[in-house]
C-alpha cells in the first residue's frame, strides 16, 4: 500500500449511534467528525467495499459506517494523513491541514459530513 | 410570570417535577434544585406563545416533556464510558453535562443532543440543510456555529451571547 491516499480512494468510519439523528432521516451530525486527534477513518488500501465494513464492524458494534472518498477532503480543505498503527494498518487522520491536525473549522467539518456516504446502518 | 400565576400553576409544575425529576436524581436537593430551575423557563417561545396557548399549564407540560426527553438523553451520554466511540474518546466529563443541563433550562425547546469524541456536548438546532444552528460546549468555553442561508456565524462566545445570537439566528 503506497503511503500516498488517491483521490480516488475511500475513507471509512464508524459511526456510533448516538450520532445518528433518525428523525431526521438518519442525519449524521458534525459531532461525529469532532476528534481532538484527528478524525481517525480507514483508508480502503484497494479493499472492496463490503470488507471495510466488516472489519470496522469488528471492531464494534457501530450503529452505521459511512464513507467519504478523498478527492471531498481536499476540497474541504483538509487533508487525509496515513498513520498506520501495529493494530491497523489502514488507519488513516483526516485532519486540518498539514500543519495542524484538529479539525476545529465548522465550516470542513459539515462539508465533510455532507459529502459522506452512509454505507451501512445497523438494522 | 407574575408571582399569582405562578402559584397557581404550582402544583402541575411539583407535579411534573417529582414525576420525572426523581428519575434522574437520587437526592432531595437535587430534585429541589430541578424545581427552582424549572420556574426560569421563559414562556415567551413564539411557537408556544400565550395566544396559541390553551392554558399556562399547558405549555408547562409540554416543556417538561421536551425537557425529560434531553435529560434522559444527557443522562445516556453521562454514562458514556471510556472508547464509547471505537476511536478512544474519553467519557464526557461531570463538568460539561452540568453546563448542559443548566442551558437545557434557558434555551428553546427543541434542541438535539450530541457526544463528541474531543470531550464536548453539541446543541443542534437543525431546521433545514442551510439554515442550523449549533452550540458545542466544553469544560471550560463554549463554541457557537450557525448558517441562515447566506448569514453565518462561528466562534467561541461567552454564556450571556448565546440566547443574542440565537435571536440572530431565527430572525
Amino acid at each position: 500500500m503506497e503511503d500516498t491516499i488517491g483521490k480516488d480512494e475511500f475513507l471509512y468510519r464508524g459511526i456510533h449511534e448516538i450520532w445518528i439523528a433518525k428523525e431526521d432521516n438518519n442525519r449524521i451530525s458534525s459531532a461525529a467528525f469532532k476528534q481532538a486527534s484527528g478524525c481517525s477513518v480507514d483508508r480502503d488500501g484497494g479493499r472492496k467495499k463490503e470488507d471495510c465494513i466488516s472489519r470496522l464492524l469488528r471492531l464494534k458494534d457501530f450503529g452505521a459506517v459511512c464513507r467519504i472518498v478523498n478527492y471531498e477532503v481536499v476540497q474541504s480543505g483538509a487533508v487525509a494523513v496515513y498513520c498506520p498503527s501495529k493494530t491497523n494498518i489502514y488507519h488513516t487522520e483526516i485532519r486540518d491541514s498539514p500543519e495542524k491536525i484538529e479539525i476545529s473549522s465548522n465550516k470542513k467539518l459539515h462539508y465533510l459530513v455532507q459529502h459522506s456516504e452512509i454505507v451501512f446502518v445497523k438494522t | 410570570m407574575n408571582n399569582s400565576s405562578f402559584f397557581h400553576i404550582l402544583p402541575t409544575v411539583t407535579a411534573v417535577a417529582m414525576s420525572f425529576g426523581s428519575e434522574l436524581w437520587s437526592s432531595q436537593s437535587d430534585t429541589q434544585t430541578f424545581l427552582n430551575s424549572y420556574t426560569n423557563i421563559e414562556h415567551s417561545n413564539s411557537k408556544h406563545s400565550p395566544q396559541e396557548a390553551t392554558s399556562t399549564i399547558s405549555i408547562n407540560w409540554y416543556n417538561a416533556s421536551r425537557l425529560k426527553d434531553n435529560y434522559l438523553r444527557l443522562l445516556k451520554i453521562s454514562s458514556l464510558e471510556n472508547n464509547w466511540d471505537g476511536y478512544g474518546a474519553k467519557s464526557i466529563p461531570k463538568i460539561v453535562i452540568e453546563r448542559v443541563k443548566k442551558l437545557l433550562y434557558e434555551l428553546p425547546e427543541g434542541a438535539k443532543l450530541f457526544p463528541t469524541s474531543r470531550s464536548s456536548v453539541q446543541l443542534e438546532y437543525h431546521l433545514g440543510e442551510n439554515k442550523f444552528f449549533e452550540l458545542e460546549v466544553f469544560s471550560g468555553s463554549y463554541f457557537l456555529y450557525w448558517i441562515d442561508k447566506d448569514r453565518s456565524f462561528e466562534n467561541r462566545v461567552y454564556k450571556r451571547e448565546i440566547k443574542q445570537q440565537l435571536k440572530m439566528f431565527l430572525s
